[in-house]
């Protein structure tokens, strides 16, 4: 069996647990508990361990999807899901300004940990007070366009959208390797 | 609903230091945040919390996918103690670090019994 | 495409730090939220040129920097607006009037710093406000002295001279978290002491807290420091754990793309092969 994981992070609320259940065909393993902290604010629900979806897409090839819990609490999660990854994209709500910080930490915490490509996807960007991706691009820390990773936009709740991010990242990481044999 | 953390730390204290071999203890809501604890100096709260949690949660679903039903505990051993996680009703998580050296069915029946004091005040 | 949110939100700090990061010319707008006592709101202006900051006021009017030659008494206001008619359409007002000889170089640097510095530098302690990025808002030559200042140097000005950090508290990096810092070789800003202290530490290892307890400075202050070379772009916050990373920090994400088929390098996972890339990516483009 060949298993790809990718790994699905961000700061609360930025759609991870939704990401996951959008594309995977297996029911989600959620570990989501009743929110009593600040993330209350924004939904009922938070992911406390990990999700995970699955795609199989082959008798012996699957994707395997984890989710990360959002808050820095479980950052001990965020260490075991990122060591077996392959990729990861991080997602950041691009109404939400108060957390891009947030997402910038828990960047820093996977660069350190782990080498592995990775994207940005923005979620929630029809929300008013969206910010575009060249403005995120830099409240994110990368001041550069040609030396940032890839900004894709993603509809969390639409299984196309999703699927179209994940391609994103699957391509951006093996970017060698898929033209090599197209 | 106003939960009385003091009444919480109470029990735990008292649990922890008139019972042998526990080394300490907290309650946490099952997102992972400190109610109240007794835990070992140099041992973070908040940490121990989400830890707790994720751990609890993890369990809830082996228990369901793979058919063992409701969690009542989890266990850790490990070579130098136990650490034992029970459900305390909807709201909390019930965490409990003893030594090697405790008696596992004497640990069980203090667990229990504090359990019920826990769920008094968390009612 | 226009910025704009709370400042409780995304803070002033931040905000000139992306400002300047992205080269952005344009008019910076904050207005602060009513004042609970007086119900009243002010709206301050910040022109940005290339990311930096060329003029302030809390008009649009353009007779902001003529009213302060005029509360100089260096010339009236009248007198002013007549000799800035003759001024070409893309000078800036005080570098025109210094060219006709009516201000001193001297006196241009005292109007840029009641100007800008000081009024800018008191925007920090705001605890809320709106703001607006507008990107085409035109270059205001009649509240330009000619002079310019960089965002790095008036929120450094600005943050040392802050007093009450609470509206910043939850930008500050944790205790817990260590710094790292994500230049080459030493800062080219002029830093103070403790300053030059804190960037000694800034290797990714040793927690915020731990490096006050070596500096014997309270941990709150080695915070404000830390954020101070944060939002200057001299370092970034790294939360630490208990255990330490395995592996070292690659800031640039572009040219290290390497397959990880080929390379094996990725960290834990095992490689994949290109057939099953090629499957994923098929099966993927089904469900577009």
């Amino acid at each position: 069996m060949e298993i790809m994981r990718l790994v699905v992070t961000g700061p609360v609320g930025a759609g991870k647990s939704t990401f996951i259940r959008s594309v995977s065909e297996i029911e989600v393993v959620d570990t989501d508990r009743r929110a009593t902290d600040e993330a209350l604010l924004i939904k009922k629900r938070t992911t406390v361990a990990f999700d995970f979806g699955r795609l199989q897409f082959g008798p012996d090839m699957a994707l395997h999807l984890y989710g990360t819990p959002g808050q820095s609490r479980f950052d001990f999660m965020w260490d075991i899901l990122i060591q077996k990854a392959h990729a990861y994209i991080l997602l950041v709500a691009a109404h939400r300004p108060h957390e891009f910080r947030e997402a910038r930490r828990i960047m820093m915490f996977m660069k350190q940990r782990s080498p592995v490509p990775m994207i940005i996807g923005l979620t929630h960007t029809d929300c008013p007070g969206a910010w575009d991706a060249a403005n995120i691009a830099l409240a994110l820390g990368y001041p550069n366009p040609s030396r940032r990773p890839p900004v894709v936009t993603v509809n969390a709740n639409e299984t196309a959208s999703v699927a179209q991010a994940v391609i994103a990242l699957v391509q951006h990481t093996w970017s060698g390797s898929l033209a090599a044999t197209s | 609903m106003a939960i009385s953390t003091e009444k919480l730390t109470h029990i735990l204290q008292s649990f922890v230091t008139s019972t042998t071999d526990i080394q300490g203890a907290a309650v946490v809501t099952p997102d992972g945040l400190p109610l109240a604890a007794s835990l070992p100096g140099g041992m973070d709260e908040e940490r121990v919390s989400a830890m707790s949690a994720a751990m609890l949660s993890l369990g809830d679903r082996i228990g369901s996918e793979l058919a063992r039903g409701g969690i009542d505990r989890i266990y850790v051993e490990g070579d130098k103690g136990y650490g034992i996680l029970t459900s305390c009703g909807e709201d909390a998580v019930f965490l409990v670090l003893a030594d090697k050296a405790a008696k596992q069915g004497l640990l069980l029946l203090e667990i229990k019994r504090t359990l019920s004091d826990l769920k008094a005040v968390l009612m | 495409m226009t910025v704009t949110g709370y400042l409780a939100d995304f803070s002033l700090p931040e905000l000139f730090q992306l400002l300047e990061q992205g080269n952005k010319t344009g008019l910076l707008t904050i207005c602060t939220l009513a004042d609970t006592k007086t119900a009243e709101r002010y709206n301050h202006h910040i022109w940005f040129s290339q990311g930096q900051i060329v003029a302030a006021g809390n008009t649009l009017d353009q007779r902001g920097l003529m009213g302060l030659i005029a509360r100089r008494g260096w010339m009236g206001d009248n007198a002013v607006s007549r000799l800035a008619q003759t001024c070409q359409i893309n000078t800036p007002l005080g570098l025109c009037l210094k060219n006709q000889g009516v201000l001193t170089a001297e006196q241009l640097k005292l109007l840029f710093y009641t100007q800008v510095m000081r009024q800018v530098c008191a925007l920090f302690a705001l605890p809320d406000g709106w703001f607006q990025f507008d990107p085409k808002a035109p270059t205001p030559r009649a509240e330009m002295t000619g002079l310019i200042a960089t965002a790095t140097d008036v929120t450094l000005a600005g943050l040392r001279a802050l007093k009450d950090w609470a509206a910043l508290d939850e930008k500050l990096p944790a205790p817990t978290s260590a710094l790292v810092s994500v230049i080459e070789g030493k800062p080219n800003l002029r830093l103070n002491p403790n300053e030059w202290q804190v960037w000694e530490f800034t290797n990714g290892t040793m927690a915020v807290a731990d490096v006050a307890k070596q500096l014997n400075l309270p941990v709150a202050k080695v915070q404000q420091i830390a954020f101070r070379l944060i939002v200057t772009g001299l370092a970034e916050e790294m939360p630490l754990m208990a255990a330490p990373p395995p592996s070292s920090l690659a800031l640039d994400d572009a040219p290290e793309l390497e397959p990880s088929i080929a390379s094996g390098k990725t960290a834990g996972a095992a490689p994949v092969s290109a057939s099953f890339l090629q499957n994923l990516v098929g099966f993927l483009k089904s469900k577009v």
